[in-house]
């Protein structure tokens, strides 16, 4: 690679992941002895399912007719009108199980079904993972295990009764901080204990080699329908790109297709409460967690800290590698916003385009308002990762406590 | 490392015992680690971290335990080296790779405490050179012979056969997969097989096939329980008398 070239621009003519997995300084494998065939099996499986035409016929028809692919790309004229910009939404919420996730889930059930697969597990966090891991299992007819984290079990309980409908085990972890990064320490362990017969479905950007290359992968359909629908439909390419990022796997699949083209691209994280946030790129610093060095929130002797988060799919420590390293050379900035921000967003895309979005694509939405106020006029694309349907409770319970 | 080999071929089948630093309190943490060297040939402390992947459930609430008790990685070192004229066995420390990169100058401040090396369970042949310090490898049953081979070649100390497939604190029983997993790691550095050895029974077993045991969830539970972890070694160990 001619060394001349900055940090982004080898990102964006495909460097990254190296043949290590390594996305400049983070990225990587950094996991137990026990674990390293099963990963070489599934980076080798990987890398030929995807080159391999006859998969990629299979996934490109289940995204049609299972998914409902190409998802829409809405111009939100009322919000536009208010925000003083122009605002495209990718629909991800009109997925088929109400998000992004499902992409990933049923790209890797299809993998796991011809890696002779005898079961699959999954982490899940606000629950949308574990759904389309659900879902993707009982397409391709596959068992499966979803580890969840006991207090996201209570905060998005519609999403447990729609796995075990679905057929999938749900499993509460109770150890640790009981959120997402329990639930991925949890299925880690589980897969320790039978790494040829089970296949670790994970559902974010994150983890070791080759997770966060495999999930990109699967999510880059996002960026792409986004990118054809704009050039052809609606003028053009947007002058910014913004998603919400909590392991950041919907926003590594919207920016990525963008990388090489003059768009902005902004993350935006959980800010929390202000004092109690999940922004790990914001106020993070490297170190190594499930499998792969990145940002991570932590303390002065590198123990893992507790997070927070209004919405439970950001409220995660960490951030996928190559979010760490598009922060890192520049190429992608990153904010966060409050839970207070978040929801405000969430009202005004409810009272103004009548769509009902999951508090994290809430945050998006709240960061694409800041851009659209530093930037009037601009054309700003949106990723809305997921409907809101989960967030009722939640929603309800802000309602009676303001 | 050299006085870590010494110390396993001079008394086989002998025994690694696991402590993890912190426990029963950061007070009486140097009182367990005096105690258990004069029972183990070898001991791993171990430098608690909140997410502990590789661990069963019994280190993971000794881990919270520990952080929870006030336990931090410079303190555990720093106790170490108080007490390092005291000990009667080489020490290693294992943990993992985020909190030992939070240490400044780790190769310095092994070295200020006495430590030999480190197991560290995240951190890959691969990046074997990452934190500067002599290291145990640990092989696993499902690794193929060639990186085994890689592996065994790149330990120093001795090698760490993990016996069981599963994180640590699982059953074990002896199988020919497992003769035949630790008879391909035999060479030079001595061999100890670890993940889930609690009993005597189970040590005379697996004598014949390796240079000892690491004793870790067992050590670990009677900890928690407010046992007395040299008894629970002196134990394991039916023909040594006791100290």
């Amino acid at each position: 690679m001619n060394a001349t070239l900055s940090l982004a621009q080898r990102h964006a003519a495909g460097a990254f992941p190296d043949e290590r997995g390594r996305y400049g300084p983070f990225g990587g494998r950094f996991v137990p002895e026990i674990l390293v065939p099963p990963l070489e099996r599934l980076t080798t499986a990987a890398t030929a399912a995807l080159a391999d035409d006859g998969y990629r016929a299979d996934l490109t028809r289940e995204l049609r007719e299972v998914v409902g692919r190409p998802t829409a790309m809405t111009p939100a004229r009322r919000l536009s009108e208010a925000w003083g910009a122009e605002i495209f939404l990718k629909r991800e919420d009109l997925a088929h199980t109400g998000a992004h996730k499902i992409n990933a889930a049923l790209g890797q059930a299809l993998l796991a079904r011809r890696m002779g697969a005898a079961r699959v597990i999954a982490e899940t966090g606000a629950g949308q993972h574990g759904v389309a891991t659900a879902a993707a299992c009982a397409r391709v007819g596959l068992p499966c295990v979803v580890y969840m984290g006991a207090k996201d079990v209570a905060r998005q309980a519609p999403n447990v009764h729609r796995m075990r409908l679905l057929g999938a085990e749900v499993r509460p972890v109770t150890a640790g901080d009981a959120t997402l990064r329990s639930a991925i320490d949890e299925a880690l362990r589980d897969w320790v204990a039978d790494p040829e017969g089970t296949y670790y479905l994970l559902g974010s950007a994150v983890g070791p080699h080759p997770y966060p290359w495999l999930v990109r992968e699967l999510q880059r359909v996002i960026g792409v329908e986004a990118r054809a629908q704009l050039l052809r439909d609606h003028g053009g390419l947007p002058d910014h790109a913004v998603a919400c990022v909590g392991g950041g796997s919907n926003a590594i699949g919207l920016f990525h297709p963008f990388l090489a083209d003059p768009v902005a691209l902004h993350g935006v994280e959980a800010g929390g409460t202000g004092a109690r946030h999940a922004a790990t790129v914001a106020h993070g610093r490297p170190g190594v967690l499930h499998g792969t060095r990145s940002l991570l929130l932590q303390d002065a002797h590198g123990q893992i800290a507790d997070t927070h988060s209004v919405s439970a799919g950001l409220d995660y420590p960490g951030v996928g590698p190559e979010h760490a390293l598009l922060a890192h050379s520049g190429r992608a900035t990153y904010t966060a916003v409050t839970d207070t921000e978040a929801l405000e967003a969430h009202a005004e895309l409810c009272r103004l385009e009548g769509i009902l979005a999951a508090l994290e694509s809430s945050h998006a939405l709240a960061g694409a308002r800041k851009v659209a106020t530093a930037h009037p006029g601009s054309r700003i694309l949106v990723g809305l990762s997921g409907r809101g349907d989960k967030d009722l409770a939640t929603l309800m319970e802000v309602a009676c406590a303001a | 490392m050299r006085r870590v080999t010494e110390a396993i071929r001079a008394n086989p089948p002998a025994i690694a015992a696991y402590v993890l630093g912190g426990l029963p309190t950061p007070e009486r943490f140097a009182d367990v680690l005096v105690r258990v060297s004069r029972e183990a040939d070898v001991v791993e402390v171990g430098i608690p971290f909140s997410d502990p992947m590789a661990d069963g459930v019994t280190l993971q609430e000794a881990n919270v335990a520990a952080l929870g008790a006030g336990a931090t990685p410079a303190g555990i070192l720093r106790t170490i080296r108080q007490v390092r004229d005291r000990l009667e066995a080489p020490v290693v420390v294992m943990s993992y790779l985020n909190p030992l990169l939070a240490l400044p100058n780790l190769p310095g401040q092994l070295a200020a405490a006495g430590v030999e090396g480190c197991i560290v369970p995240d951190l890959p042949l691969e990046d074997a050179d990452l934190l500067g310090v002599p290291l145990v490898q640990l092989v696993a049953p499902n690794t193929p012979d060639d990186r085994a081979a890689r592996l065994v070649a790149a330990s120093r100390g001795f090698v760490y056969a993990v016996t069981a497939c599963g994180t640590t604190g699982g059953a074990v029983g002896i199988t020919p997969e497992m003769t035949r997993h630790l008879r391909r790691l035999r060479g030079p550095t001595p061999v100890l097989a670890g993940f889930g050895i609690r009993t005597a029974g189970q040590v005379a077993t697996l004598a014949p096939h390796c240079d000892g045991v690491v004793v870790g969830s067992a050590l670990v539970r009677t900890l928690l329980d407010g046992g007395d972890p040299a008894a629970t070694l002196r134990g394991l160990r039916p023909t040594r008398s006791a100290a």
